[in-house]
């Protein structure tokens, strides 16, 4: 669990946006925060475990990938800002993410 | 370094340019299209990316898939840029075995129709189908397979937290819905109603050895080829049959099949189809490679 400042939390915005804009093959000026993941830039579900990898090894993060699916029914991430939103409340509160219900 | 081409099953999702990319390389995709109309009946010759008949119907998917794949390797190989090896996801087997001069056009097309018919006529009208799961391990799907004693199972792992299950229909949506409520990110039931890689379909052996004996002629292959299911080389023709019947029933492993090719020093890996599914699956392996989806072959042959 890290401690989010407006670093991090920067951070967090510009890997998620260039990796879509990488692997969606867009210019990043394409995406904002209310772009949906699936319809607008045609991501999908192996993008978000990628992500949770990338942010795993560069937080030093334990997850159990297991909470965060469980977390993810009842808070589904459908846009990028809800992405950016659910990714800096894994790295603030890793497992016990469940626990904010 | 050693280059892969390696071959993707059904197109869940085209680039949009798959056509104009073929024709820039001079391929025969059009006339390969009315080879595919001639064996099988269908009106393939009216193709189009956008027409929804081609694509989300089964058989006619798994042809175009398969024309895409040969039109894309013979025009590579035409022009200079030869596998040393090959691999063929699920039912790319059947493009890999063409592009290593096992089998000729016809005969995939062929082996592709009849496999097709011989799975539908064993399965008898049982619903099936086929999901996948993001998020859980193999093991932990499995253990909600026998937890709940489902008639499903694992087809094939993609990587340690992707996989692909296969079954019959009720049993797969269970499976896909526990496994949700167990913590899978992500579960989804896919557009086959086959249920490949199942034991379901283990009745079909007999009368797809008989159908490959009587009518396909197998020769050995001009390129070592990856067996998905136990990663053994396959060359000679007794070898690639037996593949052939068993890819149907068998469970297969994505995974270990590129591990191995990364082993055997591939550091190049060609996807020979339209989309770029295997491309999106490979960001999970671990290793130095690159891989080049269609619409990044061309960079290659300049």
């Amino acid at each position: 669990m890290a401690s989010l400042n407006d670093k991090i939390k920067e951070e967090v915005r510009e890997v998620i946006y260039d990796f879509f804009a990488e692997e969606c093959e867009i210019d990043v000026a394409e995406i904002t925060d209310g772009s949906n993941i699936i319809g607008d830039l045609e991501g999908d579900s192996l993008m978000f475990l990628a992500l949770i990898e990338i942010f795993t090894k560069k937080y030093d993060q334990e997850i159990d990938l297991k909470t965060i699916g469980k977390y993810s029914i009842k808070h589904p991430v459908e846009t990028i800002g809800e992405l950016i939103e659910m990714q800096l409340k894994i790295i603030e509160h890793g497992n016990k993410i469940t626990e904010l219900d | 370094m050693k280059t892969a081409f390696i071959f993707p099953a059904f197109i869940s999702e085209y680039l949009g340019n798959e056509i104009q990319i073929l024709d820039s390389f001079s391929s025969r995709f059009q006339q390969n299209l009315t080879t595919a109309s001639r064996i099988t009946g269908i009106d393939f010759e009216r193709f189009s990316i956008e027409n929804k008949l081609y694509t989300e119907d089964e058989l006619s998917s798994q042809i175009i898939s398969y024309i895409f794949s040969c039109s894309l390797s013979d025009a590579l190989i035409y022009r200079g840029l030869k596998p040393d090896i090959l691999a063929g996801y699920s039912m790319g087997l059947y493009a890999a075995i063409y592009t290593g001069g096992v089998i000729d056009l016809e005969e995939g097309i062929r082996l592709i129709v009849m496999a097709f018919k011989i799975s539908k006529s064993v399965i008898n009208g049982i619903d099936s189908g086929m999901g996948s799961v993001i998020g859980l391990t193999r093991k932990e799907i499995d253990e909600i397979i026998v937890a709940h004693n489902l008639e499903a199972e694992i087809a094939n792992s993609n990587s340690i937290y992707s996989h692909l299950v296969t079954g019959q229909l009720e049993a797969v949506n269970s499976l896909l819905d526990v496994a949700r409520k167990t913590g899978a990110l992500n579960v989804s039931l896919l557009n086959v109603k086959t249920p490949y890689h199942s034991q379901l379909l283990k009745e079909t052996r007999g009368e797809f050895q008989q159908f490959i004996t009587n009518h396909i002629k197998l020769k050995k292959s001009n390129y070592p080829i990856i067996s998905s299911i136990d990663q053994r080389m396959l060359e000679s023709p007794d070898k690639i049959k037996i593949e052939l019947i068993s890819n149907l029933f068998e469970r297969i492993n994505w995974m270990a099949s590129f591990n191995k090719l990364l082993n055997l020093g591939v550091t190049q890996f060609i996807e020979c189809g339209a989309g770029k599914s295997l491309q999106r699956i490979s960001r999970f392996m671990p290793g130095d490679f690159k891989m080049y989806p269609m619409n990044k072959i061309k960079t290659l042959l300049i």
